[in-house]
C-alpha cells in the first residue's frame, strides 16, 4: 500500500490529507498535486464565503444587511439551514447567533471538510482510484474507504491531561471525528452551565453533525450531554474538568468509564 | 488556442453559476408580498417542483434588482431532514432569513438514530501513539502539541 500525505493551510488552520492506494492503482505524484490544488481552491472559496474575519465574506455582508438575493448562494442557504437546525435540535447549546448576529463558525470547518471530501475524495474511492482517504482539519477528521475495503483508519484522540500522549483511538472506515475544547477557536462556545467538560469528542458518519455535537457538548456540560446522547444514540469521548478529571466513553448513547 | 479554451471555460462556468443561482433561488418563487408567510411547507414544496418544471420562459427580473418581498429558496438536505430558507428583501437587500419547517419533521429522529452509528471501533491505546495515523483534538491545542504529533506521524508513516 502506498501512502501520500500532504498538508496545506486554509481558513487560518493546518490541514493534513492522507491518500492510500495499491501500486496497481497508479496514483501519480501529479494526481496527488491535483487533489491538493482542488482541495485548497475549494477551501479558500468557502472561506471567502463564510469567514467571520473577512469584511467581504457573505456572512459579514449578511450581518450588515448588504447581501442581495443574487448573492444568496446554495452553500449559504445550506449552512444557514444547518446552523438554525442545530440550534433548534440542541436547544440552543449550539448557538449561531450568540453575539447578536449570524456567525456559523462553529460548524463551517466541519461542513467544509466534509464537503471537499465528498466532492473530490469520495468519488475517487468509489471509482477505485484510492483504497482510503482522510482529511484532518485542525483536529476534525473525516475518513473514508473504498466500497468493500477492510482498511481501517486509526484516529487518536488528544488527551487534554497529557496532549503528547493520546490514550484512546477510534478505528474508522467511513466516519468522522470532531473534538471541542474549552478554549475554542473564535470563542463560539457559550457555556450554559459552569464548565464540567474540558473536552468533548463525537463520532458520526459525517463531520458536520460531529462538529456541531462536539461544540454543543462543551456548552451543555456533562449531565445534559449524557442525556442528549442517550436521546440521539451518539458516540464519543468526554473528559471532565476538576482535579480528578475522568474520561467517559459513550457508545450509541450508553456511557462507560473509559 | 491555449488561452481561448480557459477563457471560454471560465465564461461558461460563470454563466452556469449565475444561471444556477438564478433558477435555484430567484426564479423558483416570487411569493406574494412582504410579510406574507408561506402557510404550508407541503404546498410550498410542490410549488418548487412545478415552478422549476415550467420556469424556462420566465426571465423577467432585471439583473441585480429585486422587489421587496419574501423569496423562498430550493430545499437543501441536512442530517435532520430537508431545510428550505426564505429571505425577506427590502430595498434590494436581504434583511431576514427564515428557515421553513418541513412536514416530515417527525422522521428526523429516526434518521438521526439510523445515521449516528458509524462504522467504527473504540480502543484504548497502550503505547504512545501506537499505529495511529490521525489525531483529533480541539483546534486551539491543535496548533501546539496535537498538530506537531500529527506532523510527526505524517513523517513516520511510509
Amino acid at each position: 500500500m502506498i501512502t501520500h500525505t500532504f498538508t496545506l493551510e486554509a481558513m487560518a488552520m493546518p490541514f493534513t490529507v492522507k491518500l492510500k492506494a495499491t501500486p496497481e492503482m497508479g496514483l501519480s505524484a501529479q494526481r496527488v498535486t491535483t487533489y491538493r490544488q482542488l482541495i485548497q481552491q475549494e477551501l479558500d472559496r468557502l472561506n471567502h464565503e463564510f469567514s467571520p474575519f473577512r469584511p467581504d465574506s457573505l456572512v459579514r455582508r449578511f450581518a450588515r444587511q448588504e447581501l442581495t438575493a443574487a448573492q444568496l448562494t446554495r452553500d449559504f442557504q445550506t449552512v444557514y439551514g444547518w446552523a438554525v437546525r442545530a440550534q433548534d435540535q440542541t436547544a440552543g447549546a449550539f448557538n449561531p447567533f450568540f453575539a447578536g448576529h449570524y456567525d456559523p463558525t462553529g460548524l463551517v470547518k466541519g461542513w467544509a471538510i466534509q464537503r471537499v471530501f465528498e466532492q473530490y475524495l469520495r468519488p475517487a474511492l468509489t471509482r477505485g482510484d484510492l483504497v482510503a482517504a482522510a482529511i484532518n482539519g485542525a483536529g476534525d477528521v473525516q475518513t473514508g474507504v473504498a466500497p468493500g475495503s477492510d482498511f481501517y483508519w486509526r484516529v487518536g484522540i488528544e488527551n487534554p491531561l497529557d496532549p503528547t500522549r493520546p490514550t484512546y483511538a477510534y478505528r474508522l472506515q467511513n466516519a468522522a471525528v470532531a473534538t471541542s475544547g474549552t478554549r475554542q477557536h473564535g470563542d463560539h462556545i457559550v457555556r450554559q452551565v459552569p464548565a464540567s467538560l474540558q473536552q468533548a469528542t463525537v463520532v458520526c458518519p459525517t463531520l458536520t453533525p460531529a462538529d456541531i455535537y462536539a461544540t454543543a457538548a462543551v456548552a451543555m456540560g456533562r449531565s445534559r450531554f449524557l442525556t442528549f446522547s442517550r436521546q440521539h444514540q451518539l458516540s464519543g469521548l468526554l473528559v471532565t474538568t476538576g482535579p480528578h478529571a475522568q474520561v467517559v466513553r459513550i457508545e450509541g448513547g450508553v456511557s462507560h468509564d473509559a | 488556442m491555449k488561452k481561448i479554451i480557459p477563457g471560454i471555460l471560465s465564461v461558461a462556468v460563470a454563466g452556469a453559476v449565475a444561471l444556477d443561482g438564478y433558477w435555484l433561488f430567484v426564479k423558483d418563487h416570487v411569493t406574494a408580498a412582504t410579510g406574507n408567510q408561506v402557510q404550508s411547507s407541503a404546498s410550498s414544496s410542490s410549488t418548487t417542483s412545478s415552478s422549476q418544471a415550467s420556469s424556462t420562459n420566465a426571465r423577467t427580473a432585471t439583473s441585480g434588482t429585486y422587489k421587496n418581498g419574501t423569496y423562498t429558496g430550493k430545499a437543501t438536505s441536512t442530517q435532520w431532514g430537508d431545510v428550505q430558507v426564505q429571505a425577506v428583501i427590502k430595498n434590494g437587500k436581504i434583511t431576514t432569513i427564515n428557515v421553513l419547517e418541513y412536514p416530515n419533521d417527525n422522521q428526523h429522529d429516526k434518521q438521526i438514530n439510523s445515521q449516528v452509528l458509524p462504522t467504527y471501533k473504540a480502543e484504548a491505546l497502550k503505547k504512545q501513539s501506537a499505529k495511529i495515523q490521525l489525531v483529533s483534538g480541539a483546534s486551539e491545542t491543535y496548533k501546539g502539541f496535537t498538530g506537531s504529533l500529527q506532523n510527526a506521524l505524517d513523517q513516520a508513516e511510509v
